[in-house]
């Protein structure tokens, strides 16, 4: 705990809030392993609907994971900021004298291991249940490793911009989709390349690319999102 | 006439035809112009509400005034909780707050 | 300058000065649509290729050309929204967005029906510019969408400013990406997606002067609008109540 009359330096306040939120997942489990259950369940309804035959599935694997992903992702980003707006401690973190930068880095990367690396992690028996190709598991989990956060960091502007209103589980999705086709369009064209045993370092470096971009611009603008919220 | 000459076709049946083409050309004529009047008599249509609502709204204060009863923004409070005042596109809340708040002028 | 930049933002400033340009903007909208139409219908020669099927291309070039400048229109009054604070930027904004979505409806469906003389389909994921302009379509909904949603005006002027500006970043991506989506999912079809190139000076005359008329009529329509939008928010202005006092 804090000492009153210390101010703690940028980079333990981000660990701080990193720790927390963290602390506040493992508490709720259900916000973790819902979306999680949404996202195999999904998966595993392609083959009903479309055929068992291992020649089409392995055709609309990267496709089918990559969209589960985006839902999936949507889900979860509903909680990042809920249970901080309900409670009024989000009020508190943007009183803090930090940057808000950190502080939603933090909370960003947080709510990453919690819904987006157990996807990155459960991406290949997935895969494999989709007749995906073995060469290309290492290229779909490295695609989702670079493409999730991307899609955390994209997703919680809108979150931030929709945090005061009562239901908007729709609002997200339609406002967020969009702004993912370039990472589901890389994502899923890395994933094809070498299921065809074609290079896919290109995709990957272009996935990077928005990953870095989003990494230094989605923080601020979200915490730009966030005061206006919360005002 | 140089410009009579420049016309592409020679009837009026050849014109409504198009060459063949006469569904798509005059479809995507036809939506353009219904483009066009929608979004301009939308917003005309939407003004003469909201200068119909004002006049109302002037109306009841000027009665007031010269009544002196209660004040105009008390008024104005219950004659849109009849759903007099309804053309503004508001929700209720917003009116609620709004109807409180003293005069502005303009202001940049 | 400053005094100047103060009095443009001012809603009672630009509710005078639009009655009064109004009327000329109207008939310059009327006269040039009018003209553009009517060459295109009458004059315009077929073109060797599509026939009188270059006619569509006349709206649909000057439509879709159009609807690209709403992002960057609504990021730059969101700048000045979030920055100046200035209230009439953000009028223009929330009209704007939904005219927007308009835009990139009728040009989503004028090309589809040239699509299906020239291409002998009503939709092709092919052509990169449709696929980009049906999400700029999304995304400018989802800009409306979060208007209607969020009641209080200063909070959902300032949350659309936001993402019309980071839309509009995106949209300049997305734009990119489809493209090279597009060439890595080229079909083997013998239709040619190109379009144009084959089309002489009088198309492209006709085709601009369409463009020009069509920028008057969004600026007609989204002076009407955001005029309705000033008197709705300062309706309890003073000018208001003299205006309508005045008017009797």
């Amino acid at each position: 705990m804090l000492s009153v009359g210390v101010k703690p330096s940028t980079r333990s306040a981000f660990m701080l809030t990193l720790k927390r939120d963290l602390l506040i997942a493992f508490k709720r489990k259900n916000d973790i392993v819902n979306p999680f259950m949404f996202f195999v369940i999904v998966i595993s309804l392609f083959p009903l609907a479309i055929s068992p035959e291992g020649e089409r599935l392995t055709e609309i694997a990267a496709g089918v994971i990559w969209i589960a992903v985006l839902l999936s992702a949507m889900l979860s980003m509903d909680s990042l900021y809920r249970g901080d707006f309900e409670d009024g401690s989000l009020e508190i973190l943007l009183l803090s004298p930090h940057p808000l930068f950190f502080l939603v880095l933090a909370k960003n990367i947080a709510h990453w291991l919690v819904s987006g690396l157990p996807v990155v992690i459960a991406s290949p028996l997935l895969a494999y249940m989709l007749k995906l190709p073995s060469e290309s598991y290492a290229t779909l989990m490295l695609t989702l490793l670079i493409g999730t956060p991307t899609l955390s960091l994209i997703g919680s502007i809108a979150v931030a911009l929709t945090v005061g209103l009562g239901s908007r589980g729709l609002i997200l999705a339609v406002i967020t989709l969009p702004f993912s086709v370039p990472v589901l369009i890389f994502g899923t064209l890395a994933v094809q390349a070498s299921a065809s045993g074609l290079p896919s370092g290109g995709y990957l470096t272009l996935l990077l690319a928005l990953l870095a971009g989003s990494l230094s611009l989605a923080p601020l603008t979200s915490a730009a999102a966030l005061r206006i919220s919360v005002s | 006439m140089d410009l009579i000459n420049a016309i592409q076709f020679d009837s009026w049946a050849e014109f409504i035809d198009m060459g063949g083409y006469a569904f798509n050309v005059w479809a995507v004529y036809g939506l353009f112009a219904l483009f066009i009047a929608v979004n301009i008599l939308v917003p005309l249509r939407r003004r003469s509400a909201l200068l119909r609502d004002l006049r109302r709204r002037e109306r009841i204060e000027n009665q007031v005034t010269r009544n002196s009863g209660s004040t105009p923004g008390v008024q104005i409070a219950k004659a849109e909780s009849r759903g007099q005042l309804d053309e503004t596109g508001e929700t209720a809340s917003q009116r609620a707050v709004d109807t409180r708040r003293p005069q502005q002028g303009d202001n940049s | 300058m400053w005094l100047w930049f103060a009095k443009l933002g001012s809603p009672k400033w630009f509710y005078e000065l639009s009655t009064k340009w109004l009327p000329w903007l109207v008939v310059a909208t009327v006269l040039v649509i009018g003209t553009a139409t009517v060459w295109a219908l009458l004059f315009l020669p077929p073109d060797y290729q599509q026939g009188y099927t270059s006619r569509i291309l006349v709206v649909h070039v000057a439509v879709a050309g159009t609807s690209l400048a709403f992002f960057p229109l609504m990021a730059v009054a969101g700048t000045i929204t979030l920055v100046w604070k200035m209230k009439l930027a953000d009028m223009v904004a929330k009209n704007a967005a939904a005219l927007g979505a308009w835009f990139s409806f009728i040009t989503l469906a004028t090309g589809s029906i040239w699509g299906s003389v020239s291409w002998g389909t009503w939709w092709e994921w092919s052509d990169s510019r449709l696929v980009s302009m049906l999400f700029q379509f999304f995304l400018l909904l989802g800009v409306v969408s979060l208007r209607s949603a969020l009641e209080d005006t200063d909070k959902a002027a300032k949350a659309c400013a936001l993402l019309s500006i980071v839309g509009c970043i995106n949209v300049v991506i997305i734009k990119y990406s489809v493209e090279w989506w597009n060439t890595l999912h080229q079909p083997a079809s013998p239709v040619s997606l190109q379009s144009g190139s084959a089309n002489g000076p009088e198309f492209w005359i006709a085709t601009a002067l369409m463009i020009l008329g069509v920028y008057l009529f969004l600026s007609v329509s989204l002076i009407l609008s955001t005029r309705n939008e000033i008197l709705q928010r300062e309706r309890r202005a003073l000018w208001v109540k003299e205006m309508i006092a005045a008017e009797r």
